[in-house]
């Protein structure tokens, strides 16, 4: 097994540290799911919001849930991101950063055995005292589930590894902005 | 194809998107073999299989709109083959490639909440991962129009088509097709699945393609390709009376079944999947004698092959984030009711279970362990070669030159191992990809030189090669998989 050792290490090195807030700032951060067979908007899956926690933690910043509750019916009548901001700003209680990240699942095909989901995102990080300096990215996330049991919340989940990579690099501007 | 459609959709503004399958590997083989450790993938598919690429257009010509009955509808085509620029005897050449998907989906038309689609139809209830096999699929064969609609807890598919030429190729006829599946929801922790298809092919006088049979053949004699040869010793100087072929019917069918469940504790889930099918007849085969083609019809003599397939698959999360475990497990029987005479592939039973374990030292960097055991065992005479001079040799150490038995056992036993380095950039599991591996793999079979190769088996003494005893095979892979 010595032989392993060398590429072991190699993957257990430390990775640089990402760039950091001055000061933390606290940061309010919603998930809308959306899907295709209804209208209704729930929250993403805990491992989707956990993944956007630890992002935001990383680098110095206060991340704080909002409840759904306090943001699905009005966000289901409002599918747009811009007036989706202005709401989650009435509830930003003192908050210097919003994080809004909405996705739709949809389910694609089987692939060679697996059940290939896309899941459309769209990413915003704005300070909320002014949304004009909001950044936003839309993305596709390829997702592959083992079973078909499986459906929106797991391809959510599946797709937080890639949304937390977006989420850094949305960050990186925002703070190299502040 | 995939251009015109790429092109199709920038034109109309429409989105498109590309997602696929990719394995690659090479596996430097010292032992002569070709770079797979043996057969097939009863032993697992790990170090069995070869190279494979698939892309999947998928084009919406209609967006689906979220949570309204708005019309919706979109393109997919998937290409796939077998064979990568360096890796295999094709050389990545495209005729190795095929156009294996085509369809147009439609949603909210006529009915709500139901999606029509309409070219190929392949459904399938799931995949046995380690096997990559699907036992419980239909309309792999089939073109034609179904209709599923769906809920939070059920799924229902209709449909029908035909299967002419993906059965029968060049010598097209009509097979038409009809089928369906039914899936519910039990709860948060189990599923069940139903469904079937049949095949019925009529009969059409005078459509050479059509099911027909010729009469007065012998089974032997067909196994023998002597069916002329015999008829035309009963019948001397009468070969202008070789009988007419008789127009008759053709129909098979195929019945598969679901079960899963899992959520609880360790258990990530369990499939199990069964089906049992009635293989669809053969038409014709040829027989050349005294430099004159015959053309024989076969139907009658090839109607009755049966086969059963029986697969299990379980995923255990033992230490979270640390090993996780996949357990499966592969039983199939095959009956030749026709065939009383000699062994074959349709007049055989095999079984085998294979165990993967996945250790993360990282979060991308894992150690792969996989065992399997596998029985093969003809129910009809002798197929397998134990020995290097089994040729000589038959049931009871006998030659028979006319015998219609293969080598010198009814059984092959074969035992593999793998292990290695895996590096997966997308985190842990089993099953995430895409994955680099490194690894070794290490076969025992009880059949002489149980893997592909160009070994020269003849025992004639001019045989300038020589030949080999051998029951252990090694193999070292470098591979890539990967979803997208």
């Amino acid at each position: 097994m010595r032989w392993l050792m060398p590429l072991l290490l190699v993957g257990c090195a430390p990775k640089a540290p990402p760039l950091q807030a001055t000061s933390p700032l606290p940061t309010v951060v919603a998930t809308a799911a959306a899907s295709t067979d209804s209208r209704a908007i729930t929250a993403g899956p805990v491992a989707l919001s956990d993944a956007l926690v630890e992002t935001l933690a990383a680098r110095n910043l206060t991340p704080a849930l909002v409840d759904a509750a306090g943001y699905a019916d009005a966000f289901a009548g409002q599918r747009t991101t811009a007036p989706r901001l202005r709401h989650l700003v009435t509830q930003a209680d003192g908050a210097a950063l919003l994080v809004l990240c909405e996705a739709t699942p949809r389910f694609d095909s089987q692939l060679n055995g697996r059940f290939r989901w896309v899941v459309a995102v769209t990413l915003s990080v704005s300070p909320t005292q002014d949304l004009d300096l909001v950044s936003t990215e839309t993305f596709d996330v390829p997702v592959f589930l083992s079973f078909h049991h499986e459906r929106e919340p797991e391809a959510l989940a599946a797709a937080a590894p890639i949304v937390q990579r977006h989420l850094s690099r949305l960050l990186d501007g925002v703070l190299g902005g502040l | 194809m995939l251009s015109l459609l790429l092109t199709l959709g920038l034109g109309h503004a429409a989105d498109a998107d590309v997602g696929g399958y990719v394995r690659v590997m090479t596996r430097p083989d010292f032992q002569g073999g070709d770079g797979k450790l043996g057969y097939w993938n009863l032993y697992g598919r790990l170090l069995n299989e070869g190279p494979w690429v698939a892309l999947q257009l998928n084009l919406d010509l209609l967006v689906p709109d979220p949570g309204t009955d708005a019309v919706w509808s979109r393109v997919v085509a998937k290409l796939e083959g077998g064979s990568v620029w360096a890796t295999d005897d094709g050389n990545g050449v495209l005729g190795d490639y095929r156009l294996s998907q085509l369809y147009v989906e439609a949603g909210n038309v006529l009915l709500p909440d139901v999606t029509w689609q309409v070219g190929t139809l392949w459904q399938s209830f799931g995949d046995l991962g380690l096997y990559d096999m699907r036992p419980a699929q239909i309309f792999f064969d089939t073109v034609g129009l179904s209709g599923r609609y769906r809920t939070d807890r059920a799924e229902l598919l209709l449909g029908f088509g035909d299967s002419g030429y993906r059965l029968k190729g060049a010598e097209y006829n009509t097979v038409f097709t009809p089928g369906g599946t039914a899936r519910v929801r039990l709860g948060s922790h189990a599923e069940l699945g139903v469904g079937g298809e049949a095949f019925f092919e009529p009969q059409v006088t005078g459509n050479r393609y059509a099911p027909h049979s010729t009469p007065d053949l012998a089974y032997e004699d067909f196994l023998r390709g002597e069916m002329v040869q015999a008829w035309l010793q009963d019948h001397p100087g009468q070969a202008i009376n070789f009988p007419d072929p008789q127009p008759t019917s053709a129909a098979s069918y195929k019945a598969i079944a679901y079960a899963g469940f899992g959520g609880l504790g360790p258990l990530v889930w369990n499939n199990l999947f069964a089906s049992f099918r009635r293989l669809h007849p053969d038409n014709t085969v040829t027989e050349t004698v005294d430099g004159v083609d015959y053309t024989l019809y076969v139907t009658d003599l090839t109607d009755q092959r049966y086969e059963l397939l029986v697969g299990d698959e379980l995923q255990l999360r033992l230490v979270p984030g640390r090993l996780d475990v996949v357990w499966a497990g592969l039983f199939g029987r095959h009956w030749d009711l026709d065939n009383t005479l000699a062994p074959s592939d349709h007049n055989r039973w095999y079984a085998s279970t294979v165990l993967r374990l996945q250790g993360y030292v990282s979060d991308t960097v894992h150690l792969l362990a996989e065992t399997s055991v596998a029985n093969e065992v003809s129910t009809q005479g002798n197929a397998y070669r134990l020995h290097v001079d089994s040729i000589f040799t038959s049931t009871d150490g006998v030659s028979d030159t006319r015998g219609l038995e293969y080598g010198d056992s009814d059984t092959r036993t074969t035992w593999q191992a793998k292990a290695g380095l895996v590096l997966n950039p997308l985190g842990p599991g089993v099953y995430v990809r895409p994955s680099l591996r490194l690894l070794y793999g290490l076969q025992y079979s009880t059949q002489n030189n149980a893997f592909g190769n160009s070994f020269v088996e003849t025992l004639d003494q001019y045989n300038e090669f020589g030949n080999v005893e051998r029951h252990w095979h090694h193999v070292l892979a470098l591979e890539a998989e990967a979803w997208f």
